[in-house]
Formats: structure tokens, C-alpha cells, sequence
């Protein structure tokens, strides 16, 4: 059993959860992530690595509620446990002196970049953060972003603060302002990480993308996961889960990605009863 | 039941016995306004003293006579001579004035603001003639302050119901008559004609229909209702008895807001003495005319000062407006027939009945007949409850009765009509007050709100400070309203805090047409008036704001920067003491600096700072503003008497450190 | 009478508004509170109009139609105004997607909404399909907000049954509170607090459950976001296909619209008529119960102990084998009154004809819906189509064949289990409470390979070597047994009694407990759902 150390809600749907999970901890490098049961009967579901504390012995996740897995993960509270966490699984990003590293992200992905960040600027980057949101509550992580890079940018969608744009769209500026970007790192929605590699492709920029397709086993082994990338049909588990982001067949991931929607729905909407008396629990005792 | 014609009779020899009473009388201003500065304390003082004394006079609690800057007001009827009334009488003062003015001859001239009636004859002027009363036609606020509003006798004396009496005897198609040429419109804001109001209500033909007096008054420093039923609640219900009778309504609500308690009894009080003099109930007076009243408490949203929103109150539901049409004087107060009057508007009625409509229209504009009581607040050295003709200047009012600016300051503007109504630029103040020139002017009469400001009043942050209010109070159904007026509040945080651009004032322009034309009633339609006229009459305030960061009356905090003048500071190290940020930095006879990152402009070190150095002076934008330098005694610069006990104060401080 | 709008003349009818004139006569007016089943309330003042004599810009919802009337709906003014105030209407809702400059390209990528907890964009929003503010921003070409819009935080309502609330997107129209007072006459659900404070919800914090709402749903239904939504439906988008057809979970006999996704899964089913409520079992029950994980979806035979499955050719064999030697009177077929005319009256051939027997039961469910009988004594063999027989009496049974839709205690004992599709996987003619027919159209498919009580019997017949079942749909079947003239019970006026009050609503079907098979139904009895274990009620 895992405990969870910290809990909080840090945007409307994004979750903030600290796990305590020493072994990860130790091991997990930038880009990595792990796979958790919320309990014995739970989905194995994939969550990035998006922070690690190697002396705390706990991994930070960034969780969006978005089915009843990650509901179930959600709804629980510091000092409760998660029945099982394996990692870290997946590639780590090469880290390396690069030159000007830009990182781009929307939604978890604001989360997963943290780590990222700080690698990336301990091995000599020039790291700039350019972060998007819908609208400016959605904005998380800002304080901690802002001291892991060298450069902050945040957008909104809407211009409710600071720029009005896309992340992507400001990728685009410096590029087109002549300005040198050595390595683009994208995370967040798939039509997002499309955008950003439609953006730099023109450009020549080496843009990775982490990608997300349903996954069963992580070790390699299902092929639940698998992702078309240029020629090759690669596993998201093993061989990613970044990819090159001019390679990717966009529309394929994105149909794997709906393949099982209505059990997904039919398990989200069967009114699961014990979930929302557990809520109704919590609150009275919130 | 005492029979009306005995009632009046008995009245009559009361009132008599006290104009000629052989003992003193103490009339005690005992209203809410009264009971604020203190007329409590000095009533059971005044009680106190008399039992001690073992004395023999009488002590009656009347409602407000007006300068209500002047409370606790006290009339006193020493047998023998004409009545005198004093001013600012605290339970001390009143001792003094039994003592001196009642027991011995002293006319007490300190307290005195004139006599009642004819003159002393010592030198003192009548009241009527004190400078705050002189420009005043007191006719709907004729009682007030000089009854006891809870002994029905002192209203019948004076006249009590004859109005009604006399619309009685000529019925309700002749009312009507009179008060169309009396040229009476409404009290309550908008100012329709009131027998036109009446008339569609009469022209339907329903089985029953229902007259409400809206005695909510939900402006932010309106008080003129409240006063009034206080006061003198038998006019208000005198008032509605003729017009049911004008309308054909038998059943009727005084629907009063309930943070009145005050009010709320008095009126309780006054309707069953109505019952019991047979003013109430069926048939009254054997005329055929029947009429029940019922008092209806309000719970404390503004919004229920709108007609549908009223109605729906009494009808239990909540209060949210309704689209017009249907009128309420078509389909109201469950479905029937409504009309809904403001309470001054009522207590208009018995004086044109008594009177007559040439009497009444003798007075005022030639489109706004009449008197009209405002509620005179700010920067004015005499504030208080006032009844002027309509077409009283800006000026008459602000300047002769109201005594003119407060601090010698010059007057800025004067606000009007509450949060609906607008600011009025100082340039205008020879503006006539009656309806269109208000309308004209961007603002409105409204409830009778008048507040004066000055430079010292930041118009955008007065701007704020209503658009808040109606944010707060609307009901939530329309989004013009509801969402509106909260974006107009974020911008005008965001310009007294120093953030906006200036795309900003043109996106709270735009907004403020947004939401009056948008909105769904009153509330909404008028919330941007305060906007819509500071931004039109003090336009370069706002662009200060923005600009320069500036606020030209050192009001609104994020955009001022309190400073030491090291030239004046002899370093007494009282305002280091008092600083709660920690901020000022200073050693004894060093003159101090404030760290402005640290500073929260609290304002502390400006109000302890010695008047004799004044060293502490404030920064907005280009502007600079310096105390004065008070020096009491001897050298300009030399210590006070309170700037050297604080000085002693720092020194014991110091050495215990 | 007679009225100019848009310069164009139109006749308006007597007690009709500006806006249903109009809309009426093609004039599109933009419109979100107001709603054909509900009197005007005048609350989003989208609708305006600007009217010759009439000061400021009334609302066309709110002001009736009179003689002579010149009317403008669509000046740049108004145009302007509506515009301003739909910023407004969205600075309190997620809405960034619409002034978003990739909106376009986003929806050509993604059209259909993605799941989330909470709404945060239209891109998480179960009303993205069909949502109305939606086709209003588009219309209105907006294009940005003036001031940051805020985001509520209010916490989600997902803890009462089968409705699911998320106040962050609700936009204060009232529809919901004025058509539960409409429907209802009461006030489960008002307008609370004020200012920007204001919101929908009940009195003293209670849930709907505690405040009495009857969950009929015909708030989801008017609700012109995804503030409301029917948690088994909301993340299917637009349906696509809408089959009305009639309710026989009571014999209320309601017509209601079955609506199925493209993988013909009912996913909800609403009364026909937006005015009358149907109860919540109409409303919310059918979908979960047809799409339950315990459904029998394919023919089983015993072997051993267990009971396998096996195509179902190889099924009807050996039940056909099994039932031969019993004919005669030792064989009993027990069936209720759930099941249609065409099912009726070929399982009561097949008893009659096939299997020479006079025990035919038919039963007549009690007012709670329950169907049990006993068997008479010489019955040695039995067809049920239910658990309607006490397990012990099925114990002593030499035969017992089931076919039902869902896996019970009784089917566990049978020798042969035949998975049955039922309510709108159906087609055919039923009897309501007053002996009315009422029709059955098939809306969606059956789990695996479950096919209709008559279909079922018909090849049982046929694979025991008997002509006469050659039956190739119900319709066949209505015909030869007259039963023709079956219309829907579209309820004008009033709603079913299991609507107002739920001590008259039916707890069984088919045998079957609902409470075990629908979540909600059981949260909303008290009951402890069955659910959360893994016994399989009976």
C-alpha cells in the first residue's frame, strides 16, 4: 500500500497527489511515469511523473478526473492509500545540454513539465515554460514553474490574463521572430501536441510530444499502447511515451484512443451508488 | 368606539391643556435619529432629575423636527413664555436647561436654535427663522418633532383625518380631480403623475384591487420615509385611506422594511387607533367606503423596493421582478389590480384634501408641483431631514440651509436619487431641483437622497461604493444586473487599485450601456447612473487614475504614498511606535523614513503625527498633499501639549528598552 | 390581428407573445429562458425587441401580441445589446471555447466532447452536442469577453440519484425551477441567494432526494447546458435515434422516446409530451436495466454443474430434447403479463399445441409489479420466463428451462437458459391498465446473441419438428391475432400516479427486482444496492 501525502485540488479538475512510494521515487528520471490501482479491483491506469522528492521517498502526480478510474483516484484524501503503484515506467527524455529548451503545456501537462524543467536547467539549458489554460483559474504551478526555468510565459484562451493564445502560439512567435529553439518538448491534449508539431516542423525544430494511448500492462507486453510513429508501430510503455512529434500519425492515436468509449461511459455512468454516498461522506465530514 | 365627532372634541381640549399648560413640558426628539445621538441617555436623565427634584411637568417623546446634525433636539414649554428649542441637549445640557432655563431665567443661548411659534422676545430668533428652517416649506413634515407621534389626539388637534373626511364627502372621481390639478407625482423616484397612475387602475373594472404604500426605502442613506412614519405615521395612513378611496381598493399593505422596528410600531400603534376611532374596517363612518390595512414586513433585500418584486414578497414568493407588462395597476397583488405608492407621496394626499390642489400648486415648478423632503448628508455643516419647494436651487439647499461646505473645502459635487441617481457637478449647483432638470442633469430625483461631497471624496471610489451596493443587492435573475454590474466593480476595483488600462474606461463605458438597456428593472437599468455620471462629470479623475495613477483626494489607498518631510520631522519616533508594517525607520531626534515597499498606507503615522510638525505628507501620482502645521502656543513648529505628552511617552518607552 | 415585424406582416393570435408570433412566422428571435412548455419569465434578455412605443427594449417573450404593433428584432442596436449581454451570460461559464481562435479546427479534430468530472471548456461538456448556448455564441459572432470570467467552484451534485448537477455551468434561466413548479405544483428546486451569489438549489442545503424531488427528469430535459444531465446519458452527445415507443414497466403504459447512440444502446428514454411528467422508472430505469453487466447474453446448457455457453441451435436441441418426453400435463410454461400479445399468445400456442398441456400460467402482477405462483402438483417439467416459482418447488423439477434477460437464482437451476431481450429491444403490441393496446417499437438491439419470448419459442416449436411457428416478425403475429389499432398513450393533462407518488410505483419486472439492476432505484428506496456485492438476486 502507497500513502498519499498530500491531496489538493490546484484548478478546477486538476489534482494535486503526493504519494509516498520510495522506490519510484529513487529511480524516476524526467519523462518517465507510473501505472496505479487505486484498489484491488481498480484499473491499472498510466499517470506521468510529474515531480519526485529522491530524499522524501514520494512522487507528485497531476490527475484530471476524467472516468471513473480517475474519479475514484481523485476522491481520496492525505492519508489514505493506493492498493498499487509500479514504476517508473517509459523512456526517460534525454537530458542534455541542448542550448534553449522550450516547453510547452496545457492542462496535467502544466504538472508534468516541473520536473522536466528543473533537469532540463540543471544540465545547462536555457529553459523557457510557456503554459496555457481555458481561462486564468485554470492556471496552476505558477510560483514553482516560474523558479524551475529560466523563462514564464503563461496564456489564456480566453485573454482573461496575460496572453491571449495558445502555448503553441507563442512557440510560433519566437520561431518566426528569429529567435533559436534547439528542442520543443509538448504536453498536453493531443490536438495541442498537434499543433506544436505542425508548428516547429516547418522550422526543423526537434519537437517530442507525451503521448497518451490506452494502456494495459506498461511493461511492454499487451500492446494495448501501441502508437504508429513515422514507418514504425511503437509502444508507448517502452519506447515512449515521447515521441517525435513530426512522425506521429495524429488521427490514429486519436480513434485508438476512443476505441473503448462506450464501455468507458457505461462504466462512468452505471450509477456507481457507493461512489457518490462515499462523497456525500466526505463532505459532511470535509 | 369613541365617536369620531367625540374624538376630535377631546382632541381638541387636550392639545389646548398643553399649549397652555401651567407646568414645563419637555418635548424630547426620541426618533431613531434622535435615539442614535443619544436623547435616550438624556430622557432618562431629564426623567431622573424631575423625580429627584419631586417636580411637577411633563416629558413627551416626539419624532424628528429636521437639523438632525443638531441632536438630541429638545422643545421646551416654560408656562408663560413662547416654547424654545435647544440643541445638541446631552443628558448634562438638559440639567443645565432645567436648572437655568426653566427654574431660573436664564435663556440658555448656548444650546438655543430659536423659539416656536412667536418670538422669545429676549433676542433669540423663532426656529423658523434659524438659518437651517429658513429656506424650508414644511407642509408634509409639518407635525414632525412637535407631536407625540404615538397619542392619535395630537394628530387629530392639528387637523388629523379631516382630509379624509373631506374626500368622503365629495368622493373618489372629485379626489382624483384634485390631485391631477394639484400636479402631485409620485415621491418615490420616477415621478409619474399620480392621478394618472390612479386612473388606470380605476378604468379596469376587477372586483377587488389592492393599494400598498412601499415604505422599504432600501437607499444606502435615505431616511426621509423612516422619519416621517416615525414621526407622524397618521399622515402616511391617512394618506392611503384617500386614495382607496380614489381607487376602489378595500384592502391595503404597508409593506416596511424590517430593519424599521421603530417605524414598524408606530405604525402597528397607529392603526388600531384607527380601528378604534372606526377609520378602519367596514363601512366606514357609515359611508359606504370599506378599507383594512395590514403592515407587511420587508427582509432585507433592496430589490424588493420594485414594484413586482414587492408584490411578490407579499405574496410569499421571492423577490424577483417580473416583465412589464402586465402593470401592477392592471394585474398586481394576486392578479388584481395594484397601485403602489411611496410613502411621502401619501402623505401629500390629506393636505391637498384639507387645503385644496391652488394651495398645493402654489409652491414649486410649473412641472413639478409642490414640496419635496430630502435627506441632506456629507460634507455640509447642517445635516438632517429638509422640505423644500421644488424648483429650491442646488445651491439654496447646499449653501443657505445646509450651511455650505463642512471644512471649508470646496463642494465637489452633489449626489442625488441614491444608488440609481448620479453626481452633479459643483457647476451645476444653480441646477433647480425638480424632475427634468435632475433627468436632464444625468441624474435622477429619486427617493430624496442628497449627499454633498467634496474634494476629499474620491468620485470613482464613490462610483465603487455604490455599484457594490447594487452588485450586493441584486436579485440575480437578469444577467445585465447580475453579471454586469459585478464586471463594472472589477474595473473600477481595478482602477482605484492602479491596475487598469486605459481600454479599461472604455470597456466600463460600454458595460454601463450594457447594463441599463439590458436589464430587467429598475435596479439594473439605473446601477450605472453613479458611473455613467462620475465618469461624465469627473472624467479626468478616472483618466488620473488610470494614467497617472493618481487619486486627486487621497482616497483610494493602492494609489497613495504616505512620506516623511525630513525638513519638518524633529524625529519624535511616534509614528515608528504606531506603524503596524514595521515600515518606518527612525531614531530619536533623526528625522524618520518610511520603506514605501514595507508600507501598508494605513495611514497611522499621518494621524499621530503631531499637528505641530505635520511631517507626514502623502504622494499620488503628480500630486503632493501636505497637512497643515497647527502650532498652538509660541514659535510656528513649537511643540503642543499632546505632541509633548507623546514626546514624554517615547522617552519612558525608551529608557525601558 | 395584425402586426408589422421585421417590416414584414404577420397575424398574430389572441394570448400570443412577440416571440411566438414570430417564431411562428420563421423570425428567428434569440432566445435561452424561454421555453414552449413554460409561461414567460423574462430572465436572460437575449430575446429583446425594439417596439414602436414602447420605451427601452422589451422583452419579445414577456409582452403580448397587440394590434398594430411595429415591431424590430434584429437592428445593429439590438444586435450590439444581445451581444453584451451573452459576454455576460458567459463570463459565469466555462467558456473559453467559444472565443477560442482554433475553435474551428478543434472540433474538426474532436467533434465529440471528452469525459471530465468537472466542465471546464465545451471541449468536457456532455451538452456540446446539443447545446444551445453554443449555437448562440456562433450567431451572435463572439468574439471575446470583456472582463475575466470567473469560476464558481461550486462543489458538483453527484450524490443524488440518476441526475447529476455541476452549478459552474448553470446559467440562472430558471427553466428547471419553472417547470418543476409547472409539472409539479412544489418547490423542490429555487432560485437561492443573491446577487452573484445566486444560484439554483434547495431549501436548507437538503439534497433532492430530502427535498422531495420525484425524478422525473423534465428538468434535464429543458436545461440548455450541461448544468443537468442524466448521468447514464450525458457523455453519449446527440443521440442518434430517437424511437418513441411505449413504457411497460407498469401498466400505465406511458409513451415514451427511446433514445439510442449509434451502437443502438438505449441510453434514455423521456415522455413524448414536454408538458406531462412520466415517473422516474419511464424516465431513468429502462436504460440501466437493459444495459445491465448481468444481462443473459447467450444460450446456455447444463453440463455438470455449470452451465455453458453454447450457440443457439445447439441450445433449442437439446431443450427440445429434454422436453419430449414430457408433454402432456406434467409440463407447466409460467409467464406474466409483461410479456406482449405476440409473445402471449405463441407461448400459450406452444404450451396448447406443442407440449399438449393445460397449464398455461399467465400472471397478473401485483400492484408492486411481483408475479409468483406455484406449479400444480403433477408438473414434473417447466418453461419459465421468470423467477416467478419458489426455488423449492424448482428444486423438485426433473426440467426446468428459463429464458429470461437477466441471470437469477432460478435460471442458475435450469438445464437450459435462453437470454431474452426485452422492453425496447422488443417490438409488438401490450395491453395497458384499462385493457387498451398499446404498441412496441423496437428501439435498440439485445445484449449478444438475446432474442424475443416469441421469436425464442417460435424456433423451439420449429426445432421440435411443429409447423405453425413460422413466424418472421411480431407484426405477423398481430395480424393473425388481430391485434391491430394500437396507438401510444401520449397523456395530455395528467401525469401517471407513479409519478406523483412513489408509494404506487412498481418495484418488480418480469420477476425481477428493479432495485437490483438500477443503482439509482435502489439509492432512491433506502435500499442497499445489490450492486456493490456480487449475489445475484432472485
Amino acid at each position: 500500500m502507497f500513502e498519499i501525502t498530500k491531496k489538493r485540488e490546484v484548478a478546477p479538475n486538476v489534482h494535486e497527489i503526493v504519494i509516498h512510494a520510495p522506490a519510484v521515487a529513487k529511480k524516476a528520471r524526467p519523462g518517465q511515469f507510473i501505472i496505479l490501482m487505486v484498489d484491488e479491483k481498480s484499473e491499472r491506469v498510466p499517470y506521468t511523473l510529474c515531480d519526485w522528492d529522491r530524499e522524501a521517498g514520494t512522487v507528485t502526480l497531476v490527475v484530471q478526473e476524467v472516468g471513473q478510474s480517475s474519479r475514484k483516484l481523485v476522491l481520496l484524501r492525505a492519508g489514505d492509500q493506493v492498493a498499487h503503484l509500479v514504476g517508473p515506467l517509459g523512456v526517460p527524455l534525454e537530458i542534455e545540454r541542448f542550448g534553449t529548451v522550450a516547453l510547452a503545456a496545457g492542462c496535467y501537462g502544466i504538472g508534468a513539465i516541473l520536473g522536466i524543467a528543473r533537469a532540463m536547467k540543471a544540465a545547462g539549458n536555457r529553459v523557457i515554460a510557456i503554459v496555457e489554460a481555458d481561462s486564468h483559474y485554470l492556471h496552476y504551478f505558477r510560483a514553482e514553474l516560474e523558479a524551475a526555468a529560466d523563462e514564464f510565459i503563461q496564456t489564456t484562451i480566453d485573454g482573461s490574463e496575460n496572453i491571449k493564445g495558445h502555448s503553441i502560439d507563442v512557440v510560433k512567435r519566437k520561431l518566426e521572430n528569429g529567435e533559436s529553439l534547439d528542442r520543443v518538448i509538448a504536453v498536453g491534449c493531443l490536438f495541442m501536441m498537434m499543433l506544436a508539431g505542425n508548428v516547429t516542423k516547418p522550422f526543423g525544430v526537434k519537437t517530442l510530444v507525451a503521448l497518451n494511448p490506452i494502456m494495459l500492462d506498461g511493461t511492454g507486453m499487451c500492446g494495448a499502447c501501441r502508437v504508429a510513429v513515422g514507418e514504425q508501430t511503437l509502444f508507448a510503455c517502452v519506447d515512449g511515451p515521447f515521441f517525435d512529434a513530426h512522425q506521429v500519425d495524429w488521427s490514429e492515436l486519436r480513434d485508438r484512443r476512443v476505441a473503448y468509449s462506450d464501455d468507458e461511459i457505461q462504466a462512468v455512468a452505471r450509477t456507481d451508488v457507493a461512489a457518490p454516498r462515499r462523497e456525500r461522506a466526505h463532505a459532511r465530514t470535509a | 368606539m369613541t365617536s369620531l365627532a367625540d374624538a376630535y372634541a377631546s382632541a381638541r381640549e387636550h392639545w389646548q391643556a398643553l399649549e397652555t399648560s401651567p407646568v414645563p413640558i419637555f418635548f424630547v426628539g426620541a426618533a431613531t435619529c434622535g435615539r442614535a445621538a443619544g436623547s435616550g441617555d438624556t430622557l432618562d436623565r431629564l426623567r431622573a432629575e424631575i423625580k429627584a427634584r419631586q417636580l411637577q411637568a411633563q416629558v413627551i417623546e416626539t419624532g424628528c423636527l429636521g437639523p438632525c446634525s443638531l441632536e438630541p433636539l429638545m422643545v421646551v414649554h416654560k408656562p408663560g413664555t413662547p416654547r424654545v428649542c435647544f440643541g445638541n441637549v446631552g443628558p448634562a445640557e438638559a440639567v443645565q436647561i432645567l436648572q437655568r432655563h426653566v427654574l431660573g431665567d436664564d435663556p440658555c443661548a448656548e444650546w438655543t436654535l430659536g423659539s416656536i411659534g412667536s418670538a422669545s422676545g429676549n433676542g433669540t430668533g423663532t426656529f423658523s427663522d434659524h438659518p437651517m428652517m429658513r429656506g424650508q416649506v414644511r407642509r408634509v413634515l409639518a407635525n414632525c418633532g412637535l407631536i407625540d407621534p404615538e397619542n392619535v389626539d395630537h394628530y387629530l388637534a392639528r387637523d388629523g383625518y379631516r382630509g379624509f373626511l373631506r374626500a368622503l364627502e365629495i368622493g373618489g372621481d372629485q379626489v382624483v380631480d384634485l390631485v391631477r390639478r394639484a400636479g402631485l407625482r409620485g415621491r418615490g423616484g420616477a415621478g409619474f403623475p399620480t392621478w394618472r397612475k390612479w386612473d388606470t387602475c380605476r378604468q379596469t373594472g376587477a372586483d377587488q384591487r389592492y393599494l400598498i404604500c412601499n415604505a422599504d426605502e432600501g437607499d444606502p442613506g435615505a431616511f426621509m420615509n423612516r422619519s416621517l412614519i416615525e414621526s407622524d405615521p397618521h399622515a402616511v395612513l391617512e394618506g392611503m385611506l384617500i386614495a382607496s378611496l380614489a381607487l376602489g381598493a378595500s384592502k391595503g399593505y404597508v409593506y416596511c422594511r424590517a430593519e424599521y422596528p421603530l417605524a414598524i410600531a408606530r405604525l402597528k400603534g397607529a392603526i388600531a387607533q384607527m380601528r378604534a376611532l372606526g377609520l378602519l374596517g367596514d363601512n366606514i363612518q357609515g359611508s359606504g367606503f370599506s378599507f383594512d390595512l395590514e403592515i407587511k414586513k420587508g427582509a432585507g433585500a433592496f430589490v424588493c423596493g420594485e414594484e413586482t418584486a414587492l408584490i411578490a414578497s407579499i405574496e410569499g414568493r421571492r423577490g424577483m421582478p417580473q416583465p412589464r407588462p402586465p402593470f401592477p395597476a392592471v394585474s398586481g397583488l394576486w392578479g388584481k389590480p395594484t397601485i403602489i405608492q411611496n410613502v411621502e407621496t401619501l402623505a401629500n394626499l390629506p393636505l391637498i384634501l384639507r387645503n385644496g390642489p391652488e394651495w398645493y400648486a402654489a409652491v414649486g415648478t410649473e412641472g413639478s408641483k409642490g414640496t419635496r423632503s430630502f435627506a441632506l448628508a456629507g460634507k455640509v455643516k447642517r445635516t438632517g431631514l429638509i422640505e423644500v419647494p421644488l424648483g429650491t436651487t442646488l445651491r439654496q439647499i447646499v449653501e443657505e440651509i445646509g450651511g455650505g461646505s463642512s471644512d471649508g473645502k470646496p463642494i465637489k459635487a452633489v449626489q442625488t436619487g441614491g444608488p440609481s441617481g448620479g453626481c452633479i457637478g459643483a457647476e451645476q449647483l444653480d441646477l433647480p431641483v425638480d424632475y427634468e432638470s435632475l433627468a436632464q442633469a444625468g441624474s435622477i430625483m429619486g427617493s430624496g437622497g442628497m449627499i454633498v461631497i467634496d474634494e476629499d471624496t474620491c468620485a470613482v471610489d464613490l462610483a465603487k461604493y455604490f455599484i457594490s451596493f447594487t452588485q450586493n443587492e441584486s436579485c440575480g435573475k437578469c444577467p445585465p444586473c447580475r453579471v454586469g454590474t459585478r464586471a463594472m466593480l472589477y474595473l473600477l476595483e481595478r482602477i482605484v487599485e492602479g491596475k487598469a488600462g486605459i481600454e479599461d474606461l472604455r470597456r466600463l463605458d460600454a458595460l454601463a450601456v450594457t447594463v441599463a438597456r439590458g436589464s430587467l428593472c429598475g435596479l439594473g437599468q439605473t446601477a450605472p447612473n453613479p458611473v455613467l455620471t462620475t465618469m461624465r462629470y469627473f472624467r479626468d479623475e478616472y483618466h488620473a487614475h488610470v494614467e497617472q495613477k493618481q487619486c486627486a483626494a487621497f482616497v483610494c489607498r493602492p494609489l497613495v504614498q504616505h512620506r516623511i518631510d525630513a525638513e519638518r520631522c524633529p524625529g519624535c519616533t511616534a509614528c515608528v511606535k504606531v506603524c503596524p508594517a514595521e515600515a518606518i525607520i527612525g531614531v530619536r531626534g533623526e528625522p524618520h523614513v518610511i520603506a514605501t515597499e514595507r508600507c501598508s498606507q494605513c495611514g497611522s503615522c499621518l494621524s499621530v503625527c503631531p499637528p505641530a510638525y505635520a511631517a507626514v505628507y502623502r504622494v499620488s501620482g503628480e500630486l503632493t498633499r501636505y497637512e497643515e502645521i497647527h502650532a498652538k502656543k509660541g514659535k510656528p513648529g513649537a511643540p503642543t501639549e499632546a505632541s509633548a505628552q507623546l514626546e514624554a511617552q517615547s522617552e519612558e518607552l525608551d529608557q525601558c528598552s | 390581428m395584425q402586426l408589422n415585424i421585421d417590416n414584414q406582416t404577420v397575424t398574430a393570435r389572441s394570448g400570443e407573445s412577440v416571440l411566438q408570433c414570430a417564431s411562428r412566422h420563421g423570425i428567428a428571435i434569440p432566445r435561452l429562458c424561454s421555453h414552449s412548455s413554460l409561461p414567460a419569465f423574462g430572465a436572460c434578455r437575449l430575446c429583446i425587441v425594439e417596439i414602436d412605443g414602447m420605451r427601452g427594449t422589451p422583452a419579445s417573450c414577456a409582452t403580448p401580441a397587440v394590434e398594430g404593433m411595429v415591431v424590430r428584432t434584429n437592428t445593429e442596436a439590438l444586435r450590439d445589446l444581445r451581444r453584451g449581454i451573452l459576454q455576460l451570460i458567459l463570463l459565469e461559464h466555462p467558456s473559453a471555447c467559444l472565443v477560442c481562435d482554433k475553435h474551428d479546427l478543434c472540433d474538426e479534430f474532436r467533434p465529440a466532447a471528452a469525459k471530465a468530472g468537472r466542465t471546464t471548456g465545451c471541449h468536457t461538456c456532455n451538452n456540446k452536442a446539443v447545446c444551445d448556448v453554443r449555437v448562440l455564441a456562433d450567431e451572435l459572432e463572439l468574439t471575446d469577453l470583456p472582463v475575466p470570467p470567473v469560476y464558481r467552484n461550486l462543489p458538483l451534485e453527484r450524490s443524488d440519484p440518476f441526475i447529476d448537477r455541476d452549478l459552474n455551468l448553470c446559467i440562472l434561466c430558471g427553466r428547471c425551477v419553472r417547470i418543476c413548479k409547472a409539472q409539479h405544483g412544489r418547490g423542490t428546486i429555487d432560485f437561492v441567494g443573491r446577487g452573484s451569489q445566486t444560484r439554483i438549489g434547495e431549501a436548507f442545503g437538503r439534497s433532492l432526494s430530502e427535498a422531495g424531488c420525484r425524478f422525473c427528469g423534465s428538468c434535464i430535459d429543458v436545461c440548455p447546458t450541461g448544468s443537468l444531465a442524466d448521468r447514464y446519458a450525458k457523455w453519449y452527445g446527440a443521440p442518434s435515434r430517437f424511437t418513441a415507443t411505449t413504457c411497460t414497466l407498469c401498466d400505465a403504459a406511458c409513451a415514451v422516446t427511446v433514445h439510442t447512440t449509434a451502437h443502438e444502446r438505449a441510453v434514455a428514454a423521456r415522455g413524448v409530451d414536454p408538458r406531462v411528467p412520466i415517473c422516474v422508472l419511464g424516465r431513468f430505469a429502462i436504460p440501466e436495466f437493459l444495459n445491465g453487466t448481468r444481462r443473459l447474453k447467450t444460450p446456455q446448457i447444463r453440463v455438470g454443474s455449470r452451465l455453458r455457453d453454447v450457440p443457439w441451435q445447439q441450445a433449442l436441441a437439446r431443450a427440445a430434447e429434454h422436453l419430449r418426453p414430457f408433454v402432456g400435463d406434467g409440463f407447466a410454461l409460467v409467464c406474466d403479463t409483461t410479456n406482449t400479445l405476440e409473445d402471449r399468445y405463441v407461448l400459450y400456442k406452444f404450451t396448447r399445441d406443442v407440449m399438449r398441456s393445460p397449464h398455461y400460467i399467465e400472471l397478473q402482477p401485483d400492484a408492486r409489479g411481483v408475479s409468483r405462483a406455484g406449479l400444480p402438483d403433477g408438473v414434473r417439467a417447466a418453461l419459465l420466463t421468470g423467477p416467478f416459482v419458489d426455488h423449492e418447488r424448482l428444486q423438485q423439477l426433473d426440467l426446468l428451462i428459463v429464458q429470461d434477460c437477466y441471470a437469477t437464482a432460478t435460471s442458475e437451476l435450469a438445464t437450459v437458459s435462453l437470454p431474452v431481450a426485452v422492453l425496447s429491444e422488443v417490438a409488438g403490441t401490450w395491453v395497458d391498465g384499462d385493457g387498451r393496446m398499446r404498441p412496441l417499437r423496437k428501439a435498440c438491439r439485445g445484449p449478444g446473441t438475446a432474442k424475443p419470448d416469441w421469436e425464442i419459442i417460435s424456433e423451439l416449436a420449429r426445432t421440435m419438428g411443429e409447423t405453425g411457428f413460422e413466424y418472421e416478425s411480431a407484426a405477423t403475429i398481430a395480424r393473425d391475432i388481430g391485434a391491430v389499432g394500437a396507438r401510444l398513450r401520449i397523456r395530455q393533462t395528467e401525469a401517471p400516479i407513479a409519478a406523483t407518488d412513489p408509494s404506487r410505483r412498481r418495484t418488480h419486472f418480469r420477476g425481477h427486482c428493479l432495485d437490483d439492476h438500477v443503482g439509482g432505484l435502489s439509492e432512491l428506496n433506502g435500499v442497499e444496492p445489490a450492486l456493490a456485492t456480487a449475489a445475484v438476486g432472485g
